[in-house]
This record gives structure tokens, C-alpha cells and sequence, in this order.
């Protein structure tokens, strides 16, 4: 299923960018945004995370389009396609149990079905990170769109389109994720599209709050008045000055969204068999907790890192963007 | 630059450029879905009161080509929405605003949109009307890119060209608008104006944020600019003495209205409205040994949503008419104007009877109005306040000319030759015309109606 | 003359930033004295207002007093001595933070602002908190306070003060907040406000009523001003006294006639000069050429002499500290300026120079649009 998803998130990173920062001024704000980041420490330990994790991310994409698992059987020893390990769950290196010694080839050990954690670990970053990116940007682009545009008309077309997405917001996610799926498919396509969407109003309501005092600076009105189109008011001017807590709030928005499809994973919506996933992982080691608590204990961790990775991230961009700190 | 070819309607020097004819706003003070709702302590617990802002009301006035019409006002007195309202950045509730013989109230879209070419507007903010995020090169060529004024290469010189007209350095084309001062801002929102090469540039405010010293600079540019591109510019500013050096006639608004216009020259001798008379005497002069201001007005602007009837400016006027049914002295009768007001504000230390009457009658009006006063006395020191109010208001306040018929009349001018509004009835025995402004057309822009209804 | 109630000796105060130190305020002196309205007028950024929080103590990070005294009443505001270590300590006898909380900020020395909605706090009435702050700072009991309040009010001009006693400060106009600032200012009888702009954000008329009635209670409580403002206008209305900045630097002292009639800084002539008239036509404003550098890297010299249209060579060098230069017996009239003889540097024989006045073009080409 996950065929284009590597695609995917480059064109998303690429167009978060280009609406991060509207038509015209998307290099300069961003340079600006990246120095601020840089003096910012907690902001910077941020960057490093995700920056590592999209990384290893990009890697196994990189080796699963292009090389087909190549890569990854040459330097580990790769189980994926080898039905004579089934049925084996090693220790990862330095631990023991009853199945036996831990072998250095299988570094964080083997699955119950013989596979290779440490391989499923970083194949299953690539989804992770997939998901995040595109849960988010559906999101973050949709909440942008609804929210600028309610926001800057205001009136009628405000009312209509808030209580839409009040309405989207008042049902539970989880539960309108699940009958999402239900009534699309379960794979992770329509997870990361079900997550996106339940993230809209979120974004939504950022946005249309930061345009409606967008909306009453006098350069809004100064290209008004002189003739300036609506839709290039939108984008030259009311969306770049209304972007910063959009990106703090779209970099927390990732972590969660991540947690979320972990989440529908384990409770099999998602990343469908033998697709490695983290969330899926964690469901098949759950009835391997007492005999193989490291099973379960990896991809926890993977999950913990990336997702508090991206509440560092954003907690520093909140900080490095608060014009009360930069004047 | 000035010999561009463009299809439109060219005004002569002289003529109206503008003309704008019982103008309406309100604003609806309640929006959204419970707008205007209240909640009762008692059944049905909710009320629905609508209220209106009356934010500028039946306002006409010309601007001739070429000329600056000054605009002064206190705050919420209306001037920056009259201003937006000619623009059509607000969609005016009644009325007709001709610019260059086509009426913007109707039009709106797309031909509205690109009548904005030939109008421009200056905020009063450089801080707040330039786009942090955009540089001051793209910041000029705005209005251009939006009207699809020459191309990319054309626009760019002709933005660093501009920039050097309003004495800017043109290398600052790759600059942000922090790095320049307030002057200097204002200088780039005048090039941004300036860029389309527009016929009229309402100017809102544009020098009240700036230093003295800048104000001066900022000015002298707006003026050379002027001769410069044969600019009509309508100027809106609290300060007089700003008004005072840049205009050529001056338009004075209270409350929503037009209470007077005239030449500058005529304005400031021989103000006819007591309000124009009131602003002028409370400008601080530079001069410590000019006295001081003189001849102060008490109390507030009374609110925009319930404006008082026939003149707005009667509840604080100095010099209201007495009804004609009494026959007081001059003495007699601002001693009851003052005890009235006086008594709407609750201003009382004491309520005995002796003591008001002598704090505020040393010459006590006899017959009928003696009678009033009296009643009045007697509610107060009974602590009957609303009844004294209402006792007062009535016979006196709302009884006088200025509470039941609006004023509207012309005057001959004392300096110069151009026409003198003042909304005042102590000129109608002086006035050439009354009724309403829109009756009162320019000049050699059409019939001029002498209406002639009190003279 | 008697002790003066209020003394500024040589006040430093800079602004540790990133690119660099900000001198704010460079070196100022000033006294107040029992009963009168000192100005002290300058454009944005000559450091009026780091000035007046400096007499208070109210400086803040980045912000620091670096030198200078400071009495107030024969106490000491701000003093440094040298330690031990040859580094500046504050004297043993300056006040403490917490006498300045408690005894001085408000009590003795209180402050108007500029803005009446921001010094007020929108979630309490108008009463309350006029109430509530006479109650912390004369020791009085909530109804006492109360009555004492409703009677500022009063005092202040706020009609039928019993029923707006409960109002919210959103109910009041802009001049009637500033009424109640002043009032709030008023309520501890202090022996000095520092008056911020206080009127700057009104009307004329409404600043008209504001100044009247502030002359009016000045003279009744016989209280000390500090009279922050850039107005000309209002100085000339209501200082007795006037300090003149300029970046930092208080570069003219006089009383308010003498500045007006006996200019002799260049720069407040050029700030008289650039003021359009409302009680004559001006054709041509004369502004001041270019805009005040900043704080961060003042010119050398007379900061004044990149805009000044007598710079001559000498200004650049010199760096004039104020002298008087009233005749004898005359009240003090001082300025920074090496155009008086009594400075003694040879500015008559000095070459003039090329400034900002003359040519470059970061300033006020006002003049460009003749050439074309």
C-alpha cells in the first residue's frame, strides 16, 4: 500500500515551505524563522531529533524504492524474506531468555515471527514519518484555506464554514477516524487522510483567529485600497503574517498525529501486515510482554522519541516565533 | 509620467473631481448570530435591541480637482469612516459618491476594483500599513502588479524611481520596513500611493504619528508631490495646525456631520459654528505668553447610537438658542442652559434648594421659565433627578430651534471668494441659501439653488 | 532659591543589547523644586521616558542606572560609590527596593502614563481600584478609602462620582480615564508626579480641559510636576521650567519664556521652527534635516552637529557640556552649544561642515521633487 508514500512526504516538507511563507517572501521568512530556531537551545535539540529521525526515515525509503531491501540485507541480516526463521523471538544483544542467547546480527532482537526488530524499527520510521507529514499537511492545508478565508470575509461565509468545522470538531476523533475507515478502507492511507481531516479545525480555528487581527492591520486595508485582488491578499499578506503559531501548533500537530496512527494501528486500522509499523509492532508484542518485554520496549521508545522530538521542536519555535521575545 | 495613456475620464483643473451627496454609514453595533441579544432578569430573560451607529450621517461636500480639502475632527467624530466610505472600503448605508462622474456607491467587483487606480489612500500607522514581511520594493509595486501596470523590469524602475521622488534612497528597494524610521515609512506608503499615479490620495492621518521635525519633512514632500503630479488629496487630521498649513479649504465634522466648510483663510478668521469656534480656541499654541486656551467646552461627545436631534453639537454648545415662547436675557438664559446640563449630569454637591439656586442664578429668570426653574428646584431637593431632567430637557433643551430643525445654511465670505457652510441656526439670519449641503453645489458645476427658506 | 525637592546629578542610564550599548540617558541633570512644573520636551528616542523610570527605579533588564545621583527630599534615590574593588556599589545610604515599593513609588512620587486603558485594569471598576490603591497607600480602612476616592473624584471633575464610582473603566471616555489617573496620582498627596505624555493620546479640547484642571489642583495641592511631553504646545501652556533632550542629552535649561523668546540651542529653535502655526498660515515649513541617530552610536562631539544647520568643524570635536549663559542675575538659562562665546572653543575661526543639513541621503530630501 505504502507504494508513493515516499514521494509523498517530499512534496509535503516542500509544500509546507511554500505555505509557510505565502507567494513571494517564503525564502525570507523561513531564514528568518531558522536563525531565531538557532539561537534557541531547546528549539535546536528539537531540530536534531527530527532531523535524525526523517532522516533514517529517507534512508529506508530510499532503500525500499530503489534498491528493494538491498541495502538493509547487506549490512543486517535481513529475515523479511526468509520463511525459515519464522516462529523465532531472539533477545536483542546482551539479554537472554528461554529462546536463547542474543545474537549480534538481530542487535534489538527478532519478532515472534523471526523478523529483525532493529529492521522493522527503521522501516517502520518511514511510515511514521510519512504519516505525520501527511496527516498533518491535510490539516494544516485545509485548516489554512477554511480559516483564512473565514476569517478574512468574516459574515456570513464565517458562520457557515465555523459551524461546519465546529460540528467535525465536536465528535470524537478516535471514533470518527474509525468510521472513517470503516467506510473507506482500513489501510493507512485513508488513516492518515481520516487523521488529517479530524486535525482541520484545529487549524482552522488557529488561523481565523490570528486573521481576524490580520485582517484589521492597515496594510490589509492599504492593498484594498489599492485594488489588490482578495485571493492575493490572502496569500501575500493575511496567510504569511498569520503563519507563525500555525507552524508551532503544525510541528506538534505531526507528534500527535504520529501517536494517533500508532494508536489505529494497534488497534489494526492502519499500516496493514507485514507492512512494519511501530504501532503494529507494539500490537503483535503485546502478547509477548512477560517473556520478551525488549519486544514491546523498542518501538515504545522509537514512538517516545519522535513524538517528543516534535513537541521539543515546537515548544522551541514557539519560543524562537513570540514576537514578545524577538522585538 | 504623468503622460500615460490610460482611458479615463479626465476632470479639468478646478472642476469637482468628487462629489459626494448625503452620504449615510451605520454600523450595525450587534453582529453575528445572537447579535444584539440581552439577557433580562426577567421573563423572557433575552431582548433583542439592535443598535445603530450613526457613525457619519448625510455628509456632501465637493472636492475640486487639484485642491486639498482639509478634514478635522475629534476622535469618533466619523472622519476616518467618511474617508473609507468615499473610498468604498465601507459600503455606505445612503447616498451617491460621484468620483470623476461615475457613482462608486453603485459599482462594486471588479470595475470597482479598478477605479482603485485612480484613488489612493495613506494610513495614519507607518508602523502598522506596511507588510512586515514584504520588502519595500514589492510594497510599491503592489498596486502596479494589481493593475497590471507595466512589467516586472518596468515596475521595478519605476518603483525605485518613486522612491527617490518621495526622498527615499533607491538602493532601500531590498530593504524590510523595520529598518526604516516613521518618516521614512510614511515616505514608502507614499510612493506605494503614488505608483499608479492616482488622481486623488485620501490621506488619513498621515503625519499625527510622526515627531514635529518629521511632520514638517513628511509635509513639505505631500506638498511638492502635489504640484508635482497634480494631486487632489483629501487630508483627515485632528491637528489644526497641520489642517491649517496643508489645506486649501477645510471641512470640520461633529458627531457624524458636517458642521462646517470654507476656504482655510475664511475657517480660521471667521469661524461661523460654534463648535469650529470651540476647536480653534482649545489649540495649544507654541507660545507661553499667548495665555493660554480660552473659552474651554464641558462634557463629552454624546454617543453616535442616539445622537441628539436637530443640531448634534446643542448638548454642549455654548451659544444655544433660546425657544422662542421665553423672553429671558442673554444671562438668564445660559444660567439655565448650564443649570440643565448641570443637572443631566448629576452635578450637585448639595441638593438644598438655596444653595443650587444660588450657585447657579445669580440673575433668576421670571415668568414661565421662573416657574420651570422653580418646579425643577423642587424635584432636586426631593432627589427626584429624573423628574428635574426631564422637566428641564424638555421645556428648555428640546424646545430650542437648534433641537428641532437640523441646520444647514450658506454664508457670504469675509476672506476670499469661496463658499462658507456653516451648520449653524445662528447664521440663518445672516445666510444666502439653507437646506441641505447637496443643495449647495460648487460653483460652475451645475445650478446653484437658492433655496431661501428662513431669509 | 530652597533646597530642591527633586535632584538629578549627571543620570546615566544605558541598555545592554545585543549590538551593542544603548545610552539612553547620557549624563542629564535637573532639580525640581517644591511647586512647579518642570518639562522636560524631546522627540521619540532623546530618552524621556527611560529618564522619569529611572527616577523611580522602574529601569528593567536590559536596562541598568549606571551612574549618577539621585535625592529626592534629602534621600537618596540612587547613589554609587566606589568599592573595595574599585568597582561602583550603591552607597550604603540609597533606599532599599523595598522602601522604594513601599515609601516612594506612589506615595511620594507618583506617575501618570500615556495610555489611560492600559493603566487602568479593565476587569474592576474605576472605583475599585481608585479605592483599592488609596487603601494599600494611606493605611486607610475600605469605607474611609471609599469616601476619600469617590471625593478624588470629584476633585478631578468626573461628574456624579457616586454612580460612576462602579463603572468600568471601558465606560469612561479617554478623557475621563485620564481624569482618574490623575486622581489616582493625586489620592496619596505625594510631593511629585512624573506626568508621561499624559495627554498625547486626547483631543485638543479634551487636553485643554486636562491641562486647566491640572493647573487648577497644582496650585491647590501645591504639587511638584514632572512634565514628560514632544507638544511645544503644552509646555508652553503649562511649564514654569523646561529641559530640553535631545539623544540622551539635556542640551537646553530655561525657564518657559526664556526658551521661548531667548532660543539658544540650535535644536530647539529647529523644533520651534518646524512646527506648523494654528494661529497663522505657514507657507513653507522649515523641518529639521535628517532624523536622530540612534542612541547606540551618537555622533561625535555636539550629538546634534549631523542636522545641525551652524555645525562648523569644532562641533564635531567638542562635546559641550551645558553652561549658563543668562546675564547676571538673571534666572539660569543654560545650553550645549559652542555657538556662545562662553564656551571658549574657537567655533568662530572653525571651518563649516558638510552634514546631513547640507546633503546625504537618509534624511529629508524634501527638496528632489524641484529638480525634476
Amino acid at each position: 500500500m505504502a507504494t508513493g508514500s515516499e514521494s509523498q512526504t517530499d512534496d509535503l516538507s516542500t509544500r509546507d515551505e511554500e505555505s509557510g511563507a505565502g507567494e513571494i517572501e517564503a525564502r525570507v521568512g523561513l531564514r528568518y524563522t531558522l536563525k531565531q530556531v538557532k539561537r534557541d537551545t531547546t528549539a535546536r535539540i528539537g531540530i536534531y531529533t527530527v532531523g535524525f529521525v526523517t532522516l533514517v526515515a529517507l534512508l529506508a525509503a530510499i532503500d525500499y524504492y530503489l534498491f528493494d531491501y538491498a541495502v538493509a540485507e547487506a549490512v543486517w541480516y535481513s529475515p523479511v524474506r526468509d520463511p525459515d526463521q519464522v516462529n523465532r523471538l531472539l533477545p536483542p544483544v546482551g539479554m537472554e531468555n528461554q529462546f536463547g542467547a542474543g545474537a549480534i546480527e538481530h542487535p534489538m532482537g527478532t519478532d515472534h515471527r523471526g523478523r529483525d526488530v532493529f529492521v522493522r524499527l527503521f522501516y517502520g520510521t518511514r511510515i511514521a514519518i510519512t504519516v505525520g507529514f501527511m496527516a498533518t499537511g491535510i490539516g494544516l492545508i485545509g485548516g489554512t484555506l477554511i480559516g483564512s478565508v473565514s476569517g478574512y470575509y468574516g459574515g456570513w461565509i464565517d458562520d457557515l464554514l465555523q459551524r461546519v468545522t465546529e460540528t467535525v470538531y465536536a465528535i470524537p476523533f478516535l471514533v470518527l477516524v474509525i468510521a472513517f475507515m470503516t467506510a473507506f478502507g482500513r489501510d493507512l492511507t485513508f488513516a492518515m487522510i481520516g487523521v488529517g481531516i479530524t486535525s482541520i479545525p484545529v487549524f482552522n480555528r488557529l488561523i481565523r483567529s490570528r486573521v481576524v487581527s490580520i485582517r484589521e492591520e492597515d496594510y490589509i486595508e492599504a492593498a484594498r485600497a489599492a485594488g489588490v485582488k482578495d485571493r492575493n491578499i490572502i496569500f501575500r499578506h493575511v496567510i504569511p503574517n498569520s503563519f507563525a503559531p500555525v507552524l508551532v501548533q503544525a510541528t506538534l500537530q505531526i507528534g500527535v498525529s504520529i501517536l494517533i496512527v500508532a494508536g489505529l494501528s494497534f488497534l489494526g486500522f492502519g499500516a496493514q501486515p507485514p507492512t512494519p509499523s511501530w504501532g503494529q509492532m507494539l500490537s503483535a508484542s503485546r502478547n509477548y510482554m512477560l517473556p520478551a518485554p525488549t519486544f514491546s520496549l523498542f518501538p515504545g521508545i522509537a514512538i517516545l522519541i519522535t513524538v517528543i522530538g516534535f513537541n521539543i521542536l515546537g515548544d522551541g519555535l514557539q519560543d524562537a516565533l513570540d514576537p514578545r521575545i524577538n522585538n | 509620467m504623468s503622460g500615460r495613456d490610460r482611458e479615463r475620464g479626465e476632470v479639468d483643473e478646478g472642476e469637482s473631481l468628487l462629489e459626494v451627496r448625503n452620504l449615510c454609514k451605520y454600523f450595525d453595533n450587534d453582529g453575528g448570530l445572537f447579535g444584539g441579544m440581552t439577557l433580562d432578569r426577567e421573563f423572557p430573560f433575552v431582548s433583542r435591541n439592535p443598535s445603530t451607529v450613526r457613525a457619519v450621517e448625510d455628509v456632501s461636500f465637493d472636492i475640486k480637482k487639484g485642491e486639498t480639502l482639509g478634514l478635522v475632527g475629534e476622535s469618533g467624530c466619523g472622519k476616518s469612516t467618511l474617508a473609507r466610505t468615499v473610498l468604498r472600503l465601507l459600503d455606505p448605508t445612503s447616498g451617491s459618491v460621484d468620483f470623476k462622474g461615475e457613482d462608486l456607491a453603485t459599482i462594486s467587483g471588479e470595475p470597482l476594483r479598478r477605479k482603485r487606480q485612480d484613488m489612493q489612500m495613506i494610513f495614519q500607522d507607518p508602523q502598522s500599513s506596511l507588510d512586515p514581511r514584504m520588502k519595500v520594493g514589492p510594497i510599491v509595486e503592489e498596486p502596479m502588479r494589481a493593475h497590471g501596470m507595466l512589467d516586472e523590469e518596468g515596475r521595478e524602475a519605476r518603483a525605485k524611481e518613486l522612491l527617490e521622488k518621495v526622498g527615499l534612497d533607491p538602493q532601500h528597494y531590498n530593504r524590510y520596513p523595520h529598518a526604516f524610521s516613521g518618516g521614512q515609512r510614511q515616505r514608502v506608503n507614499l510612493a506605494r500611493a503614488l505608483s499608479v499615479n492616482p488622481d486623488f490620495i485620501v490621506c488619513d492621518e498621515p503625519v499625527s504619528a510622526l515627531d514635529v521635525s518629521i511632520q514638517a519633512q513628511v509635509l513639505n514632500t505631500m506638498q511638492d508631490l502635489q504640484d508635482e503630479f497634480d494631486l487632489t488629496y483629501l487630508f483627515i487630521a485632528h491637528d489644526l495646525s497641520v489642517i491649517r498649513h496643508i489645506s486649501d479649504r477645510v471641512a470640520v465634522m461633529y458627531l457624524g456631520q458636517m458642521v462646517e466648510l470654507a476656504d482655510k483663510e475664511e475657517l480660521f478668521e471667521n469661524p461661523q459654528h460654534p463648535y469650529t469656534q470651540a476647536l480653534l480656541d482649545a489649540i495649544p499654541v507654541p507660545d507661553p505668553r499667548s495665555g493660554g486656551r480660552t473659552n474651554l467646552l464641558t462634557g463629552d461627545v454624546p454617543s453616535p447610537i442616539d445622537p441628539p436631534s436637530g443640531c448634534r453639537f446643542r448638548t454642549r454648545c455654548p451659544v444655544l438658542i433660546q425657544p422662542d415662547e421665553f423672553d429671558m436675557s442673554d444671562g438668564e438664559w445660559s444660567a439655565v442652559v448650564e443649570f440643565q446640563r448641570a443637572v443631566k449630569r448629576r452635578e450637585f454637591e448639595t441638593t438644598n434648594r438655596r444653595e443650587v439656586r444660588q450657585q447657579y442664578f445669580e440673575e433668576a429668570p421670571t415668568g414661565d421659565a421662573g416657574t420651570l426653574i422653580d418646579d425643577a428646584l423642587s424635584h432636586i431637593s426631593d432627589e427626584e433627578w429624573a423628574e428635574a431632567e426631564a422637566l428641564l430637557t424638555e421645556s428648555f433643551a428640546d424646545a430650542s430651534v437648534c433641537a428641532t430643525d437640523e441646520p444647514a445654511y450658506e454664508v457670504s465670505p469675509n476672506l476670499g471668494d469661496g463658499r462658507h457652510y456653516a451648520a449653524c441656526h445662528r447664521v440663518r439670519d445672516a445666510a444666502v441659501a439653507s437646506g441641505a449641503a447637496a443643495d449647495l453645489d460648487a460653483p460652475g458645476s451645475g445650478p446653484v439653488e437658492e433655496l431661501g427658506a428662513d431669509d | 532659591m530652597s533646597e530642591p525637592l527633586l535632584s538629578v546629578d549627571n543620570l546615566k542610564t544605558q541598555f545592554f543589547t545585543e549590538d551593542g550599548t544603548v545610552r539612553a540617558v547620557d549624563g542629564i541633570s535637573f532639580d525640581v523644586y517644591e511647586g512647579e512644573i518642570v518639562g522636560l520636551v524631546g522627540e521619540s528616542g532623546a530618552g524621556k521616558s527611560v529618564a522619569t523610570s529611572s527616577i523611580l527605579r522602574l529601569v528593567d533588564s536590559p536596562g541598568e542606572i549606571v551612574g549618577g545621583e539621585i535625592t529626592f527630599k534629602g534621600e537618596t534615590i540612587f547613589g554609587l560609590e566606589e568599592g573595595d574593588d574599585g568597582e561602583p556599589r550603591p552607597r550604603d545610604d540609597m533606599l532599599s527596593e523595598k522602601e522604594m515599593r513601599r515609601r516612594i513609588r506612589g506615595r511620594e512620587i507618583a506617575i501618570i502614563f500615556q495610555d489611560p486603558m492600559e493603566s487602568l485594569n479593565p476587569v474592576f471598576t474605576v472605583g475599585g481600584q481608585l479605592r483599592e490603591f488609596i487603601e494599600i497607600n494611606r493605611d486607610l480602612s475600605g469605607e474611609e478609602a471609599e469616601e476619600e476616592a469617590i471625593d478624588m473624584l470629584r476633585e478631578v471633575g468626573i461628574p456624579a462620582p457616586e454612580s460612576r464610582y462602579d463603572e468600568y473603566p471601558h465606560q469612561f471616555s479617554g478623557g475621563m480615564r485620564q481624569r482618574v489617573l490623575i486622581a489616582m496620582a493625586l489620592a496619596c498627596q505625594p510631593d511629585l508626579i512624573i506626568a508621561d505624555e499624559p495627554t498625547t493620546a486626547l483631543d485638543v479640547t479634551v487636553e485643554g480641559q486636562i491641562l486647566e484642571m491640572v493647573t487648577e489642583l497644582q496650585e491647590k495641592y501645591d504639587t511638584s510636576f514632572i512634565w514628560v511631553t514632544h507638544d511645544m504646545s503644552v509646555v508652553a501652556e503649562i511649564c514654569d521650567r523646561v529641559n530640553v533632550m535631545y539623544l540622551g542629552e539635556i542640551i537646553e535649561h530655561a525657564e518657559v519664556d526664556d526658551l521661548f523668546y531667548e532660543t539658544k540651542h540650535p535644536y530647539t529653535q529647529a523644533l520651534l521652527d518646524s512646527m506648523p502655526r494654528p494661529d497663522k498660515t505657514v507657507h513653507e515649513l522649515d523641518p529639521i534635516k535628517g532624523v536622530m541617530p540612534e542612541a547606540i552610536d551618537p555622533p561625535s562631539g555636539c550629538r546634534f552637529h549631523s542636522r545641525c544647520p551652524h555645525a562648523r568643524e569644532v562641533c564635531r570635536e567638542v562635546h559641550p557640556e551645558q553652561r549658563d549663559l543668562a546675564d547676571e542675575g538673571e534666572p539660569t538659562h543654560s545650553a550645549a552649544c559652542v555657538m556662545y562665546d562662553a564656551f571658549e572653543v574657537g567655533y568662530e575661526e572653525s571651518r563649516p561642515i558638510e552634514t546631513e543639513a547640507t546633503g546625504g541621503f537618509s534624511a529629508g530630501l524634501t527638496e528632489t521633487g524641484d529638480g525634476e
